[in-house]
């Protein structure tokens, strides 16, 4: 493995862990956290602060240093998760995420002063509870330690000190930090189970050459209260910077949740000042017990304690090997595969399929459709397609995980308060969608907080939460993703898109349209202006763009608008852009497919169904609504084609840009799988043809382009349209 | 004035009675004078007992005192920064 594929390693870790870092701040913002939420944050950015080190990523390791203290902190209860911190720590986020895609190449390296500075301030505030390290020194030694030992036998103490000087030598805390790491080590109740000590992990440390700096007695109960089942003692040693930080961690390997364990690096300046409240009266015993812990190491009894060694009689790993661990299990449970290798097994996954129909075909022709292995072939060929499918498939997580740092952007830029609901994360779709979908939903977010989501005035005067709600979720649904953008704003405003429809053009001033109608005006080209695109929603992509993108990816979009209660945008998708579901049908002496994706219904009409229009045309009466049938025969000038509607088949199809239309076919055929091959890279771009595909009987098919077929026959998706 | 005597293996089926009668002499104000000499083994649980023994004393601000502590007792004491708070010497 090259240093290339590792620091690769390191991107996509990264990634995971802004990943887990995100949703846990996330949480925290949500008043959801807990505080292995905290933990999981810490250990995301900790995670990173590593690798920037080691690959020299020394401004992103600056940063995620000042990060990582501020949530040290946080994490001991010392700093509280206010509002104002929890939007420091996104911002903070943002930069590092920022970071991160520097190091990759994406961008330049963020400029994090600012932010930099308020997490320093935050570390400041945190350590103004206790005094500074030298300060506090003195402090142990005027009054906690006298505090807490002076009725003990403050004059042996005291002569125990004097006598061997070993105490005024001692480093203290914070010198002992410059050069050695400190390890808070915290034993939990389940430490003790099954015959654990947890005594032999403190041994392993000191093996390491640790000592102990200091122990917090704070928790200890009184006599009454005392139980043999708890555990109630901290330890902070300090480990000689000589040591891996792998081998102190090491030692708590198989502890798991059992322990807490904190390990602050030689460098730390979390290490550099007093120590958090929680073991700021055991400095004080650190005073005192300085002489005698330093000679700790080598003076250990084994025998003292139970003879099990550390690394197998501790029933579980500290918290942050655990998410190590994890890690390392999911590392070993993937590859990394060439993707062009995965696109040659799609492609001839997609060829077998086309073998198995044509094969399908023959056997038909010779009567031998029944045929047993035909029909395990068939579903051998289906499951692998499925299998070489899923392989391409990712979460669309990653594109939704932009979603949060997008409307935090927004909520800064506007002024608006939105809270972001996200579901369906885990919603896999074939690689190349998920890679394409991000401008356009992006694009929608954006458009749902400028346009749909109210400001908290407005909100409030409407008898509304001054937080808006944007929910974004996934689902599989019918063979197909459906992505919804909803928020609860205004909804659209009709009457303003419909006049200003008008003022474009965009459909005649006496039009009459259903809120449909007028909802996906917005989509029309040229529709967008500088009265209705802020510089947010409109840089520089129309909503017609947002439509022609998931257009291009074999999808669709639609909307569904309520006055004061707000809109969704839901974009249905296919799991696959090689792989599609179509109708085949004869069209005079051609063989047509016609996406499943626009099919509503089809039907043989009757006389009564239909109703000329002149020239030839006829509309199609579906259940009260009239549509237009386009003969796809002349469309495609195709020969011999039935000419007569009630004569030919009438296909119901929906389009993004032109609403709802009847083709009309000689025959349905078949309904199956088709692989999709681009006509514009193999031979060129056709009009109202979207590709090619070869069917069973080896004859080349071509795939109608259903939204530019209708478009081009009946204009615009308001142009015709009668209410029977 | 008699010293109580911590057993050999202080485990988790000897500290309450240990526990009970530590309180019991702190109750009455009386000074806690432990004998360490038997104990062959003492892990954490151990320790905290003791701990608790010396806040308790030191809060009836009466005399906590461990004496004769066996290697193996100043060896855990030690090792875990207790030492000087049990007065045992290192």
């Amino acid at each position: 493995m090259t240093n290339e594929d590792i620091l690769q390693i390191f991107f996509q870790e990264c990634e995971e862990a802004l990943g887990v870092a995100e949703q846990g701040l996330i949480d925290c913002r949500e008043g959801n956290a807990d505080d292995e939420t905290v933990n999981s944050i810490f250990r995301s950015v900790h995670s990173i602060k590593g690798g920037a080190g080691a690959f020299g990523f020394t401004a992103m390791q600056a940063f995620t240093h000042k990060f990582e203290t501020v949530l040290s902190f946080v994490r001991e209860g010392i700093l509280p998760l206010s509002e104002g911190l929890n939007n420091l720590m996104l911002r903070a986020f943002d930069l590092l995420a920022d970071h991160c895609a520097a190091a990759r190449g994406d961008g330049n390296v963020p400029d994090d002063a600012v932010v930099s500075a308020e997490l320093e301030a935050q570390a400041v505030a945190a350590e103004t509870g206790t005094a500074p390290v030298e300060d506090a020194a003195q402090e142990s030694a005027d009054a906690d330690a006298f505090d807490i030992d002076l009725d003990f036998d403050l004059d042996s103490l005291i002569g125990t000190i004097g006598s061997d000087g070993d105490a005024a030598a001692e480093p203290s805390d914070a010198e002992t930090s410059a050069t050695e790491w400190l390890v808070d080590i915290k034993p939990l109740a389940g430490s003790l189970k099954n015959g654990s000590e947890p005594l032999l992990l403190v041994r392993e440390v000191a093996l390491l050459g640790g000592r102990c700096v200091s122990v917090n007695t704070d928790r200890v109960p009184p006599l009454a209260e005392f139980d043999a089942d708890e555990t109630y003692l901290i330890w902070r040693f300090s480990v000689p910077a000589s040591v891996d930080e792998a081998q102190i961690r090491e030692i708590f390997d198989f502890v798991g949740d059992d322990v807490e364990i904190r390990v602050l690096a030689p460098a730390s300046p979390v290490a550099a000042v007093a120590p958090a409240p929680v073991v700021q009266q055991v400095e004080a015993a650190s005073v005192v017990e300085a002489p005698p812990v330093v000679e700790a190491p080598a003076a250990i009894p084994v025998a003292a304690v139970p003879s099990a060694p550390a690394k197998t009689g501790m029933a579980n790993p500290s918290a942050a090997a655990e998410g190590n661990r994890k890690v390392a299990n999911a590392a070993g449970q993937t590859i990394r595969v060439d993707l062009a290798k995965l696109d040659r097994l799609i492609d001839t996954v997609g060829e077998l399929v086309i073998a198995q129909a044509m094969m399908a075909q023959r056997l038909a022709d010779l009567g031998m459709s029944g045929v047993d292995e035909l029909g395990m072939l068939d579903q051998l060929t289906r499951e692998l397609q499925d299998s070489a499918m899923s392989i391409r498939a990712q979460p669309i997580g990653s594109v939704f995980s932009r979603v949060p740092r997008i409307v935090r952007e927004l909520e800064t830029e506007t002024g608006k308060r939105v809270r972001v609901e996200v579901s369906g994360e885990g919603t896999e779709l074939d690689k190349t969608v998920v890679e394409r979908l991000g401008e356009p939903l992006t694009h929608l977010i954006r458009n749902a907080v400028d346009h749909g989501l109210e400001t908290p005035e407005v909100r409030e005067a409407a008898g509304k939460p001054a937080e808006g709600v944007l929910r974004v979720s996934a689902e599989h649904r019918s063979g197909r993703i459906l992505i919804s953008i909803a928020d609860d704003g205004a909804g659209i405003n009709r009457e303003r898109v419909l006049s200003k429809a008008i003022e474009k053009g965009l459909v005649a001033a006496d039009a009459q349209l259903t809120n449909e109608e007028i909802d996906n005006l917005i989509f029309a080209p040229g529709f967008s202006t500088a009265a209705t695109v802020s510089n947010i929603s409109g840089r520089g992509v129309g909503m017609d763009v947002v439509r022609q993108n998931v257009k291009d990816l074999g999808g669709r979009i639609s909307i569904q608008s309520t006055p004061g209660k707000g809109s969704i945008f839901t974009l249905a998708l296919p799991l696959t852009l090689a792989i599609s579901d179509g109708m085949i049908v004869s069209v005079g002496d051609q063989t047509l497919v016609v996406p499943l994706t626009h099919v509503v219904e089809s039907l043989r009409p009757t006389e009564d169904d239909l109703r000329p229009m002149g020239n030839g045309r006829h509309m199609l009466n579906v259940r009260g609504t009239f549509l237009p049938i386009i003969p796809v025969a002349t469309q495609l000038n195709a020969q011999g084609a039935c000419t007569k509607p009630e004569e030919s088949v009438l296909i119901v199809v929906e389009t993004e840009s032109a609403g709802s239309a009847v083709l009309q076919v000689d025959n349905i055929l078949d309904q199956r799988q088709f692989v999709i091959k681009s006509l514009e890279s193999n031979y060129k771009p056709v009009p109202c043809v979207a590709g090619a595909t070869i069917l069973g009987d080896g004859k080349v098919a071509l795939i109608l382009d259903v939204d530019m077929l209708v478009g081009t026959v009946i204009g615009s998706a308001t142009a015709l349209r009668l209410v029977a | 004035m008699s010293a109580i005597i911590l057993p050999a293996t202080m485990d988790k089926a000897s500290l309450q009675p240990l526990a009970r009668e530590m309180a019991q002499l702190c109750d009455k104000g009386e000074a806690l004078i432990i004998d360490g000499s038997k104990v062959g083994r003492v892990g954490l649980v151990g320790l905290q007992l003791l701990v608790s023994g010396a806040l308790a004393a030191r809060d009836r601000s009466v005399t906590f005192e461990l004496t004769n502590a066996s290697d193996e007792l100043a060896g855990a004491a030690s090792l875990s920064g207790l030492s000087s708070m049990l007065g045992i010497a290192a």
